[in-house]
């Protein structure tokens, strides 16, 4: 991760920080997306999520967000919910590995 | 040199906000496309903008479309940051206005080398700006000396746009980058010495 932060460990602790803060946000407009049934919606809202957990890994959750916004490009929204809970349970367990690094470092 | 920096991400942004600054830029920051259109605007106007391609508000292919309809900010530098799945439609990007475009994730020494290939291009131009705004003065003076002047027949000093008679040594210096030194043909230096003067 740190190599994709230009290899700062302080910027990267500040990272992690506003991103842990803003995830449960994100991760409500998603959800809100998903219950409303908006394929332009989803995609707009799991697209901003992918961008953002994206600054930290190229693996899950950001796989999964994209999976989603594909769901909303494409119109198709039968697995929606399916892909949405997989990527809350992706989401819990890398906010816990960050938080993990968070305290690790200060 | 001013930069602005819009993109939605909180994470993203402060990363580029940091990096930026690090690299002597001063930057401006907004996480809206509709804010990013208004700060590109007035006395503090950004020379560069590095702006999302998805935004709520204005989209970043829009906002370089009306960008380049306003001739004010058209010499703007604007790069636009695209997601991988958007990559198709980086020739959309680019006919919208924009001059370069970068896919994230970026590298971030490659985004360093691309602002500054920008810098390079706004310096370029501001000293264009710059020599043409020299040359309009240079030519307006011009084209005082080059209409009608009227010159009075007996004295020889010309009337001004002023309404003011004046030598015309005089006139000319103020109108041209001429300087006079004052001397005496061989003419007027025998007419001159046949009068006993």
């Amino acid at each position: 991760m740190l190599d994709r932060l230009g290899g700062d460990e302080e910027l990267a602790r500040q990272l992690v920080e506003l991103f842990v803060a803003e995830c449960p946000r994100m991760m409500a407009a998603v959800r809100d997306s998903v219950a409303s049934g908006d394929v332009e919606q989803i995609r707009r809202a799991a697209h901003a999520f992918k961008g953002s957990v994206g600054n930290f890994t190229d693996g899950a959750p950001m796989t999964t967000a994209f999976e989603l916004e594909q769901i909303g490009r494409v119109g198709s929204i039968a697995d929606a919910h399916d892909v949405l809970r997989r990527l809350e349970q992706e989401v819990d367990g890398f906010v816990a590995a960050l938080r993990r690094y968070e305290e690790g470092k200060s | 040199m001013r930069v602005l920096i819009a993109d939605d991400d909180v994470v993203l942004r402060h990363s580029l906000k940091v990096h930026l600054e690090r690299w002597s830029y001063r930057v401006d920051e907004c996480g809206d496309g509709r804010e990013a259109w208004k700060a590109m605007h007035g006395p503090k106007a950004p020379a560069m903008a590095v702006i999302d391609w998805n935004m709520p508000g204005m989209d970043g292919p829009t906002i370089c479309q009306e960008l380049r309809e306003v001739p004010a900010l058209a010499a703007m530098y604007v790069i636009l940051l695209t997601s991988n799945n958007e990559q198709k439609d980086v020739v959309a990007g680019l006919e919208s206005g924009a001059d370069d475009y970068i896919v994230k994730p970026f590298d971030w020494n490659e985004l360093r080398a691309r602002l500054r290939i920008g810098a390079r291009i706004v310096g370029l131009q501001q000293a264009l700006a710059a020599r043409v705004s020299e040359l309009q003065v240079a030519l307006a003076n011009v084209r005082t000396l080059s209409g009608l002047l009227p010159i009075c027949a007996y004295c020889k000093r010309v009337r001004d746009d002023k309404d003011y008679w004046q030598q015309i040594e005089q006139y000319v210096g103020d109108h041209s980058q001429a300087e006079f030194s004052h001397g005496i043909c061989p003419e007027c230096l025998d007419a001159q010495l046949a009068a006993g003067r």
